[in-house]
């Protein structure tokens, strides 16, 4: 029923759900939401954080979000990153949790994580959150889950265009989550494939960042809305963007609506303002989550204004 | 599996979905490791490994392996860390179940501080940033921030005298107090509760073979009967005692339940609907659970809504008051405060949950429980199990918090009680978070329609207060009653409360019952009116209570805080996104004491010793009998043996109605007084001094001085019992009803209160944030400051939980609870703590036993009536509901904007 694995290649065959810091599965497991044989990952070693020569980053998934949050380089180049790192869950779950792990764990919808709750995701033949409450719901809805996907850091991973390497593959971020239509999946790996590494292309001199959510508390909450903002501002005119939104869509979402509508312009209060409303274009908020439209944008144009201001 | 656990090596092999709390708690037997949540938000289980924290309760026991693990352990009374002792001496703890995580993560965070910072105070934001991820249900946060700056900074690497105010904290700070959940008894058995998954439905059958089949299950026990209704989703239905928590789980699976499922009424709206099912048959409403504490609120019904016939006590001249508000709303509408106020279900969720461990010794019984009643329990017991009372003992030693949910013979100790019974051996029950959350004790929800008017000169006019409650299947909430006893002279009432009954679990009594939700409407209400008749808030309440010494002294405190002062008089001033406002809430409160309670205190030459059957909820019953005893006697309060938390000692209170400290204190004090009388007497008689008297610490005599310890010496042991007794009132009730101010003693019998409240709005993202609270409470004489200052912190932090954070929620097609898990049900964090201000005004209550009464319902009440007037003195928008959400506040910005 467990599996301890040291070398990679032995999870050929092995059967069970993959562990690798714990501080999602056995919340479910806990909860009698999850049962069944673990296969251990965590003695893996994918080779911590490694600069290359191209000026990419190369990251193991077994790094802690933590570690990910307190890298130099990471800081300098990549704030959106280390900034949603340490901006998420608590000191202890970042210095427990995988990098890897907080890409690939299991949506917080409560009927998701309720032992006597229907959910698509859980197997069951009627999505119980769609049907019931979900004022927390999705804005972009495409039908099937109603719940927001759960990852902080997949946000900030768009803005970056990174790629993962899994044992099969390597592919760009979204591809991980593809475009919401598997309603029943939190991300595509296959069985047994394991994410091995997070690749963020050479990092831009000089970008400016900000990591930021709404919530009612001061900290330690799951977000209404969270987003991840990059700019690269050039004399006055923002070269280039990238943007990443959390708690709108059952995967984790890139606005390049919204990116589109910063790049080429003046840095001004009034180019981020109209960008941020760009972000409602596609919304397709069920009644009880319309309320979540206005708290996009303007969680958006909070994070483009705490970017801009460095 | 090889570890090392507090320098000591250990080894296991874990078996594969095994995380280190178990570990911990179940192979190494160390139980100062907290279980709470179980889900990495509360922190109660944090250990540090390789010297970082980690919740154990997700740690992979494989983690362990070949790791350096440190418990709370690790620190006895022999080698305290200075965060101990800073935790001690600062009160950063009351019933301690949270402490063990707090205290691992501060030692962490005090290296890495003091590594990086040398000896400083970090600031209160650095902390709440460290502790993110710890919850304390009691409001400890202001102390924990204390003694964390101060330890930081040094005040306590050597202080072996650091004062220790609380005095079970030290069992506390090192993991020794027991708590039920931590209690093992040799074959000890783990018992679970299979509960309803339906609303509503007839039990027709129950199959327990296949479970009862299991190995390692030792019983199976029915607790319904075939044929039986169930009306709420959680209600027990059965229960399995196995070896293990994962044998009866799995057991819980196999036991097959038949069920006739009904059409329900899950919540107050769709018990309302003219088709909705009836909740309980007339035959059954005998049944129906009360959420009121110790009284029974009978009801006059229409299908689900009860209405309490009172109208003749509490609205003797309803027509008066109706014609009053008609004629200024024909007059001048606009001089009418109209709203309906809402608050939801707040849950009390104490991090040690419900819990109890039963053990029959042949026809004898010994239960320990966490429990807020050890004494009523044994009584509760006795008639439900049809047992002598002298075969039963009920033990609490430590209880990780209660807020009035663990009152009395609850479901888990009877469920506990049946198993050990059934298996014949000692069976523990203790609830998952997710029963604690969904089905253990919330508070009642309410629903307040209030009309207000005011006269000219601002004094009171007519009043139309009808309340109807949400206490799912029970019933027992009065808040216009509650308000019409402390109502001011000359209102004119047009006051009702209602109940709707409906298909969700039943709610209990919870600090305050009623008290929040009655001044979230009145005190909006008043504030209201006082914006639109163009009086301030102070100012109208002066008109309310123009005799009132009290009211009037706290409103001149209001007056005296800097804040207050340059308050602006329009609401809604501040330009800009950022918004602050500052509110005023009034409270009042009625006083509640236990007669009959005895305490024993005895001298001996081992020394003096006090005896009470009451517990420590975390409220400080310890120590209020300990300081008496130093009051009394002049010695130091950790000197006395002191014996609580058990049925056999004399009767004591329930820690209920802000009571313990009344009933206890003046009562240990009379006592020793006794005990002092036969020392003197002793010392005259054995030790030859003339002119003996007492004095602090020992006698004083025609040749000097001579302490205690020696008079105790030679002294014949002596005990004595006092009983606490009546105060003089109006048909010796327990509480004085009187509501006229011209009474003398008004103002003396009931409690009062005043908060201030200052927040700020983030009007673009709905964010409210409060920053300072003021809070005076005149309860007169205050016997224990530092425990009392706690409590007032306490009740200000679950007050802005249940005005800005804290719902439960409900899947209405099912009946289950969605706010099931600490991450959706949102209590406070330390970095939700505003600054809070405590003022105590002492006098007005002389002729009381004691000098005092209680404060820690009080505490709680004002607080959310002070933050929606706060906040609406910020924006111009009044909230209406309890909490007050980011959604809530952008949809009622916009509204006033498009109004
Ligand atoms: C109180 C609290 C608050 C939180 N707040 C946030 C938040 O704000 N934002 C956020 O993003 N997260 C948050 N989290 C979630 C947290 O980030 C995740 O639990 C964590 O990142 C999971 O990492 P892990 O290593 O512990 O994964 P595990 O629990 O070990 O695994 C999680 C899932 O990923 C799979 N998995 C893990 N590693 C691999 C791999 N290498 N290859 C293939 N599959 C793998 C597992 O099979 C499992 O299904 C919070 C958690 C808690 C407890
Ligand atoms: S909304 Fe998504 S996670 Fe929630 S019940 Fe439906 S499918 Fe499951
Ligand atoms: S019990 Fe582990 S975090 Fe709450
Ligand atoms: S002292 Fe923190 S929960 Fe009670």
């Amino acid at each position: 029923m467990l599996k301890i694995l040291t070398n990679i290649e032995d999870i050929q065959g092995a059967k069970g759900e993959i562990r690798a810091g714990g501080t999602d599965l056995h919340d479910r497991y806990r909860m009698g939401v999850s049962s069944g044989a673990i296969i251990d990952i965590h003695k893996l070693d994918f080779g911590g954080i490694v600069e290359n020569a191209d000026g990419s980053l190369t990251i193991g998934a077994n790094v802690t979000i933590d570690n990910v949050g307190q890298y130099p380089k990471i800081q300098s180049g990549y704030g959106a990153l280390s900034k949603a790192a340490n901006g998420l869950a608590t000191p202890q779950i970042r210095w427990a949790a995988s990098f890897g792990g907080s890409l690939l764990q299991k949506t917080r919808c409560s009927y998701f994580r309720h032992p006597d709750l229907t959910c698509t995701k859980k197997g069951d033949s009627e999505c119980g959150g769609r049907t019931g409450q979900h004022p927390n719901g999705v804005v972009f809805d495409k039908g099937g889950c109603a719940h927001s996907h759960s990852s902080t850091l997949a946000t900030a991973l768009l803005a970056y265009n990174a790629t993962v390497r899994t044992t099969e593959r390597e592919m760009p971020i979204v591809d991980l989550y593809g475009d919401g239509s598997a309603h029943d999946r939190d991300h595509l790996l296959n069985e047994n494939e394991i994410l091995t590494h997070i690749v963020l292309p050479p990092a831009i001199a000089g970008e400016k960042t900000a990591y930021f959510r709404s919530i009612s508390r001061f900290e330690a909450e799951w977000p209404i809305v969270e987003c991840s903002v990059r700019l690269v501002v050039t004399d006055g005119v923002i070269t280039d963007a990238g943007v990443g939104v959390g708690g709108v869509s059952q995967i984790p979402l890139r606005l390049k609506n919204v990116e589109a509508a910063l790049i080429g312009q003046a840095a001004t209060q009034s180019t981020l303002a109209k960008a941020a409303r760009i972000s409602t274009e596609n919304t397709k908020p069920l009644p009880q989550s319309a309320w979540k439209v206005e708290i996009m944008v303007n969680t958006l144009l909070h994070t483009l204004e705490m970017a801009l201001k460095g | 599996m090889k570890t090392t656990i507090n320098g000591q090596s250990f080894e296991f092999e874990p078996r594969h979905d095994e995380t280190a709390i178990e570990v911990l708690r179940e192979r190494a037997g160390l139980t100062g490791t907290k279980m709470a949540c179980g889900g990495g938000i509360c922190g109660a289980c944090t250990i540090r490994v390789d010297n970082v924290p980690k919740c154990s309760c997700l740690m992979p026991a494989t983690q362990m392996d070949g790791a350096d693990i440190r418990t709370i352990e690790e620190h006895g009374l022999d080698n305290l860390h200075p965060i101990q002792r800073a935790f001690m001496a600062n009160e950063g703890l009351q019933c301690g179940f949270c402490t063990p995580g707090f205290i691992n993560e501060g030692i962490a965070f005090y290296d890495r501080w003091r590594a990086e910072h040398g000896k400083s105070e970090p600031s209160k934001h650095d902390i709440a940033l460290a502790m993110g991820g710890h919850l304390c249900r009691c409001g400890a946060y202001m102390g924990i921030y204390a003694a964390i700056q101060k330890a930081c900074a040094g005040e306590y690497d050597d202080a072996p005298d650091a004062p220790i105010h609380r005095i079970d904290a030290p069992e506390k700070v090192t993991g020794t107090a027991k708590y039920t959940v931590d209690i093992v008894f040799d074959g000890q058995l783990e018992g679970k509760i299979l509960r309803s998954k339906y609303p509503h439905a007839i039990i027709k059958g129950i199959d327990k073979s296949e479970a009862e089949a299991l190995e390692g299950v030792f019983a199976v026990a029915d607790l319904m009967k075939l044929g039986e209704k169930v009306r709420w989703v959680g209600q027990p239905i059965a229960g399995v005692a196995a070896v293990d928590e994962r044998t009866a789980l799995l057991a819980l699976q196999k036991i097959h339940i038949d069920y006739e499922v009904l059409p329900a009424a899950v919540g107050t709206e769709a018990a309302q609907k003219p088709d909705a099912p009836t909740v309980w048959e007339k035959e059954k409403r005998g049944d129906i659970p009360s959420a009121a504490e110790e009284i029974d609120i009978p009801y006059k019904w229409k299908n689900n809504v009860g209405h309490v016939p009172a109208d003749l006590l509490i609205s003797p001249l309803r027509g008066r008051a109706k014609r009053a508000l008609e004629k200024v709303r024909k007059k001048d509408p606009n001089m009418l405060a109209e709203q309906v106020y809402i608050n939801h279900q707040q849950v009390h969720t104490a991090l040690e949950p419900h819990a109890a461990v039963a053990n029959w010794d042949g026809s004898k019984l010994h239960v320990v429980a966490s429990s807020q009643s050890v004494y009523a329990v044994r009584n509760e017991l006795a008639h439900h199990f049809g047992i002598d009372i002298e075969q039963i003992t009920v033990e609490g030693k430590y209880i990780g918090g209660a807020f009035g949910a663990k009152g009395g013979l609850y479901r888990e100790i009877i469920v506990a009680v049946t198993l050990a019974l059934a298996a014949k051996a000692p069976v523990r029950v203790a609830n998952s978070r997710l029963e604690e959350l969904a089905y253990a004790g919330t508070r009642t929800g309410s629903r307040a329609e209030i009309t207000l008017s005011v006269k000219k000169d601002g004094s009171p006019g007519a009043m139309h207060f009808h309340s109807y409650g949400d206490a799912g299947i029970a019933a027992g909430a009065a808040p216009a009653a509650v308000y019409w006893l402390m109502s001011p002279e000359g209102l004119r009432k047009d006051f009702s409360d209602n109940i709707i009954v409906n298909n969700t679990p039943p709610t209990m009594p919870f600090r305050a019952p009623d008290g929040p939700a009655k001044r979230w409407a009145v005190e909006s209400a008043i504030d209201e009116a006082a914006a639109r008749n163009g009086l301030g808030p102070v100012a109208i309440r002066r008109c309310w209570w123009p005799k009132h010494e009290i009211k009037n002294r706290l409103l001149d405190w209001v007056e005296s805080i800097p804040q207050w002062q340059e308050r602006k008089a329009m609401a809604g001033a501040d330009k800009g996104r950022f918004k602050r406002g500052i509110g005023l809430a009034m409270a009042t409160w009625m006083f509640l004491y236990h007669p009959h309670t005895k305490v024993k205190v005895s001298s001996s030459p081992d020394g003096f010793k006090v005896e009470c059957a009451s517990q420590d909820v975390g409220n400080g019953t310890r120590t209020a009998l300990a300081k008496a005893m130093e009051d009394a006697l002049g010695i130091n309060r950790h000197q006395v043996s002191i014996e609580i938390g058990s049925s056999e000692l004399p009767i004591g209170p329930m820690s209920t109605g802000s009571q313990t400290t009344v009933s206890v204190y003046p009562t240990t004090v009379t006592a020793c007084e006794k005990v002092i009388e036969h020392l003197v007497k002793e010392s005259e008689a054995k030790l030859g001094l003339g002119n003996a008297r007492a004095v602090k610490g020992g006698i004083q005599h025609s040749s000097g001085f001579t302490a205690w310890d020696e008079v105790l010496a030679v002294a014949t042991p002596f005990e004595y019992i006092d009983k606490r007794g009546a105060e003089p009132m109006v048909m010796g009730l327990r509480f004085a009803t009187m509501s006229k101010e011209t009474n003398p003693s008004n103002g003396r019998r009931f409690s009062h209160g005043a908060v201030v409240t200052e927040v700020e709005v983030d009007t673009l993202l709905g964010k409210i944030r409060p920053i300072n609270v003021w809070t005076s409470v005149a309860v007169g004489k205050i016997r224990v400051p530092e425990l009392a200052t706690s409590q007032m912190y306490g009740g200000v932090i679950q007050g802005l939980g249940y005005a800005l954070y804290e719902q439960k929620t409900f899947d209405y097609k099912t009946g289950h609870v969605l706010s099931a898990n600490l991450n959706d049900y949102r209590i406070p964090g330390i970095g939700d703590t505003p600054e809070i201000h405590v003022h105590f005004d002492e006098e007005g209550y002389e002729e009381v036993r004691g000098k005092g009464i209680g404060l820690a319902e009080l505490a709680t009440i004002g607080i959310a009536g002070s933050v929606g007037n706060a906040v609406y003195h910020a924006t111009g928008w009044r909230p209406t509901q309890t909490p007050i959400t980011p959604s809530d506040v952008l949809k009622g910005l916009k509204e006033k904007k498009n109004a």
